[in-house]
């Protein structure tokens, strides 16, 4: 008889297991939110992989230009760091006291994307950008660090409205514009370096180097932001980015440090 | 029994009631969870649903910018422009407030819907509940600031579109055309963060639609699991429910065949127990606490002759002699009484004759059905044990009073028990000589022979007597005359041995001195016989030759003296012969010439020597020997003298027309018995044990019979001589057999 209500006890217990039920709500791991630059989205994507493994966390990323991704983290004022592809994004909100602390981790180096092995013998110089023979594009200055800086250089140049014009279409990112070479919709392009690395893209294009004179590098900072609710987690992102390890991973895509 | 049957089953129902119970109220539960959540989860679809409403209402509204946007580059007026301005402004507050909710969650009023089939506008109210943790969104997040951002672009695009406006006015058709491209190129960079706005309200979509994927999997695996569950709770229960009830059944059925079986096992047992009393020899009685007699058994009769049914009711005090206890008994201080003592009671009860038996009894103490106490009384009737032991107590006083000692040895010689006159006279204490041999006391006097045969005897299993020189502790010789018995226990088998000894150091040298003067006085004898013989056979000789000389007579007168002298000087000289005969036997002096002897004629030669004295008195001689004697190993003339004595009593202390009958028997052990039988005087009683005793007559009155009285221990002397024995039967007044045995010849052996 004591057998027999054992058993159905057991049967009971095992009916009234919970995990056959999951809760709709989902789960409860915390959460960073790291607004990154979709330049550098690779390398910040592996990092993130190994720290959510180290320190059971999920970390998010809304991936964009640094322009949008400022704007963002304004108008929500939440998220925990902020990695721009141009250190000037991350000025006013040091003012602000947005940012509270930073860790620079590389650059990131400009130049000329072509088709791959250049079929068109397209010379590494600005004035390409202008040679009716080649269908271009480049990055709108509004939103995004590369074309904040194409802008720069370009206007430097005395070239820029010009090459707005001639443009096929000015690109809200980097993306865009590797987009635009991948599918050769275009012919050249002004990117970073690093998209040549990005998964995939390595023998679908060619970086010409600009000339040594009119070099475009930008150093690559984090910033750990105010509002961050998970600064323990914030603090090792940074801090791993700097290990050996770390300085591996963005170097494996294309950054210098 | 019937009660504890009935609670049996009663548990077993309760049990099954609780299981039922158990069983409606889980699934009534489960069924109540199972509508709880698929409403909660029902709630959640609609939920999830306002939501999608919320985000198609954010798509259109986005779509509706997207027009705007366009609409604003192409205005003609500024009128025109400011009207679409505003009302873009317009579409993304609302767009904002929708965001807002889908975000946080909350109730938006959203104006300016148009009904696509009558093109009416009208209001909707939404409301939609944010739950779960607090999660981030990326697509709201980016939303917000590109709607954001959206402010900075119409501002712009306004500017552009006045200035436009403006130039076209004053008809500066040049810097018209340059704005127009301006404007153109400006909405060109414009239209990705449209598209990126449309592409976020499509990936809210997204998440929504894949929510209410998930919610809808969710109560689909919801169902399908509790089905399932519910299902196999059912048959589990179900199986259980059934299984219970069979199992109450059975066991029911079993704890009732226990019942009966039990039952007849307690009757068995119960007869068993009551046959194991009714035949034990105790006397088992149980009383109350008063001591009323509630049972006894039946071995009260054998051992008080009481009948059991008619004590019952009687209290056990009134069993019980007065002096011990009187008519009542304080049960409990008895009780307490014997456990102190730890032993049992001794009572001394009377019985149906009246006669006390000691009884050893112990009680026990129960407790009753009710509580209450009881007493169980075992008695045992220990009379003839008590007899027993006191009777043991006496022998054993007797072994530890007697002047002889006792030693008692095991198997092996070892010294187990000694008496105290054993320590008084070797001087060894019991504890010296106990776990000891025997061979504490050897002095090396006695030949080691002795105790060779000793031993011999004794593991034989037969009984040894003899004499043995003994060393005291201090170291004193003495002899002790001993009788060694082997003890042989109930099997047959000799176990110990026990020795009783006397020290006869002194007897034996008072024996010695006594033979010493006897002989001495022998010596004496037998010297002054020879001495008194000679001047006696001188006056016999010579009287004798005064009587028959013719040559010289005598005169009459001097006839009758000398005849007295004559016959005086004969009694003397017979008298002197037998002194003489004693003390040379006594000396040892006598040769016995033993040889095979016929025996016929020397016994005809004795009752014919008698025959003349019979007749004297009329005495009727007999010899009623068997014709066929066996030779005997015998000295003839002893053989005669002993013959002779016997036959001459016989007739000298027999009355006048008596008898004297000789007879001879044949034994087993080898010997010829004579007997002498006669009707005579007889010996009294007290005066038979001197018979044999030298110079002492066994007569009334010995001067009326002549007799030295020596007769009868020379006879005994010398039939001891021929290896023989003497004795004698008689009654004062009726006669006397005298008999004697000597060993005759085999002639097989």
């Amino acid at each position: 008889m004591k057998i027999l209500l054992c058993c159905l006890l057991l049967v009971f217990l095992v009916a009234c297991d919970m995990e056959t039920f999951p809760e709709p709500e989902g789960e409860e791991l915390p959460q960073v939110l790291v607004y990154s630059d979709i330049a550098v989205l690779q390398p910040v994507k592996e990092i993130a992989a190994i720290i959510e493994k180290t320190h059971n966390c999920e970390v998010v990323i809304i991936s964009s230009n640094a322009g949008h991704l400022l704007r963002t983290l304004e108008i929500n004022h939440e998220g925990d760091i902020y990695f721009p592809g141009c250190s000037s994004y991350l000025s006013p909100l040091l003012e602000l006291g947005v940012v509270t602390n930073m860790m620079a981790v590389g650059y990131n180096i400009a130049g000329f994307i072509v088709w791959p092995e250049n079929p068109k013998q397209i010379p590494a110089e600005f004035s390409s950008l202008l040679n009716p023979e080649y269908k271009i594009a480049i990055a709108s200055h509004i939103v995004g660090s590369i074309g904040r800086d194409t802008k720069r250089a370009l206007t430097d140049q005395g070239i820029y409205s010009e090459v707005a014009d001639k443009a096929l279409f000015l690109a809200l990112d980097s993306q865009e514009l590797v987009d635009a070479i991948t599918s050769k919709d275009v012919d050249l392009v002004v990117n970073w370096l690093s998209t040549k690395y990005l998964p995939g893209n390595n023998d679908k294009m060619e970086f010409l180097p600009f000339p040594a004179e009119h070099q475009l590098k930008h150093q690559l900072i984090m910033g750990q932001l105010l509002y961050s609710k998970h600064p323990e987690i914030v603090s090792a992102f940074f801090h791993f980015a700097i290990t050996p390890e770390g300085k591996e991973i963005f170097r494996k895509y294309g950054f210098r440090n | 029994m019937l009660q504890g049957f009935n609670s049996d089953i009663i548990r077993k129902l309760i049990l099954l009631i609780t299981l039922f119970v158990i069983t409606f109220v889980g699934f009534h539960l489960g069924q109540n969870m199972l509508q709880q959540r698929q409403q909660y989860l029902h709630e959640l679809l609609n939920n999830e649903n306002v939501r999608l409403e919320l985000v198609h209402i954010a798509q259109k509204k986005a779509l509706a910018m997207n027009m705007k946007f366009a609409i604003m580059g192409n205005s003609a007026s500024l009128e025109e422009l400011n009207f679409h301005r505003t009302k873009m402004l317009s579409i993304r507050y609302e767009l904002e407030k929708v965001i807002k909710v889908i975000e946080q969650g909350g109730t938006v009023r959203i104006n300016n819907l148009k009904n696509i089939n009558t093109g009416s506008a009208y209001v909707v109210t939404k409301t939609y509940h944010k739950y779960g943790v607090d999660r981030i969104n990326t697509v709201i997040f980016e939303f917000k600031a590109r709607l954001a951002a959206l402010t900075d672009v119409v501002h712009r695009l306004r500017s552009i579109v006045e200035e436009k406006l403006v130039l076209a006015e004053e008809g500066i058709t040049q810097d018209t055309l340059v704005k127009i491209v301006e404007l153109e190129n400006f909405q060109k960079v414009s239209n990705p963060l449209f598209t990126s706005i449309l592409n976020d309200s499509r990936m809210l979509l997204d998440q929504s639609y894949l929510e209410l994927a998930r919610i809808r999997q969710i109560d689909k695996d919801f169902r399908y699991t509790y089905k399932k569950y519910e299902l196999i709770l059912k048959i589990t229960f179900f199986t259980g429910f059934l299984l219970t009830a069979v199992l109450v059944l059975k066991s029911s059925k079993k704890i009732l065949q226990q019942m009966v079986h039990g039952q007849l096992k307690l009757d068995k047992s119960e007869r068993h127990y009551r046959r194991l009393i009714e035949n034990m020899s105790d006397i088992i009685s149980i009383v109350d606490v008063s001591g009323v007699i509630l049972y006894a058994s039946p071995s009260i009769e054998k051992v008080l002759g009481l009948q059991s049914k008619d004590i019952l009711g009687h209290n056990i005090g009134e069993l019980v002699h007065p002096d011990e206890l009187g008519h009542s008994m304080d049960l409990s201080v008895v009780y307490e009484h014997q456990l102190e003592t730890d032993s049992p009671l001794e009572y001394h009860v009377v019985g149906a004759d009246g006669d006390y038996r000691t009884l050893e009894v112990n009680i026990q103490k129960f407790q009753n059905d009710d509580n209450s106490d009881g007493f169980i009384f075992t008695g045992r009737d220990i009379s003839l044990r008590k007899f027993a032991e006191e009777e043991r107590y006496r022998l054993q006083m007797v072994i530890e009073q007697a002047p002889i000692c006792v030693v008692i040895t095991d198997i092996n010689g070892v010294i187990e028990y000694v008496n105290p006159a054993f320590e008084q006279v070797s001087g060894y204490s019991y504890s010296d000589a106990v776990g000891q041999n025997p061979r504490i006391l050897k002095s090396n006097e006695t030949p080691n022979e002795i105790f060779t045969e000793l031993w011999q005897t004794v593991t034989a299993g037969k009984v040894w007597s003899g004499e043995i020189i003994n060393k005291k502790k201090n170291g004193e010789l003495y002899t002790e005359s001993i009788i060694v018995v082997p003890i042989k226990g109930s099997n047959g088998e000799v176990t110990r041995y026990a020795a009783i000894t006397e020290d006869i150091s002194e007897l034996i040298f008072e024996k010695q001195r006594a033979e010493c003067a006897n002989l001495a006085k022998s010596k004496f004898l037998s010297q002054m016989s020879h001495e008194l013989r000679t001047p006696l056979n001188a006056i016999n000789g010579f009287s004798q030759l005064m009587l028959k000389s013719k040559k010289n007579p005598l005169t009459e007168k001097q006839q009758n003296m000398t005849k007295q002298i004559n016959t005086a000087g004969q009694h003397l000289l017979e008298l002197i012969n037998e002194v003489l005969d004693l003390a040379r036997i006594e000396a040892g002096e006598v040769v016995m010439s033993m040889q095979p002897l016929q025996l016929s004629e020397p016994i005809e030669d004795c009752m014919a020597l008698i025959q003349s004295l019979a007749e004297e008195k009329n005495i009727t001689l007999k010899n009623e020997c068997s014709e066929r004697l066996p030779e005997v190993v015998a000295d003839e003339t002893k053989f005669r003298q002993i013959l002779l004595n016997l036959l001459s009593n016989a007739v000298k202390y027999n009355k006048s027309d008596g008898s004297v009958i000789l007879r001879t028997e044949t034994m087993d052990t080898g010997f010829l018995r004579f007997s002498v039988i006669d009707d005579g005087i007889g010996i009294a009683l007290e005066k038979q044990a001197e018979l044999f005793v030298p110079f002492t007559r066994a007569i009334e009155n010995p001067d009326s019979i002549e007799g030295s009285g020596i007769g009868m221990t020379i006879a005994k002397q010398l039939v001891e001589n021929h290896g023989g024995e003497i004795g004698f039967s008689s009654a004062l007044n009726k006669g006397s057999t005298f008999w004697f045995t000597l060993p005759f010849l085999d002639k097989n052996g």
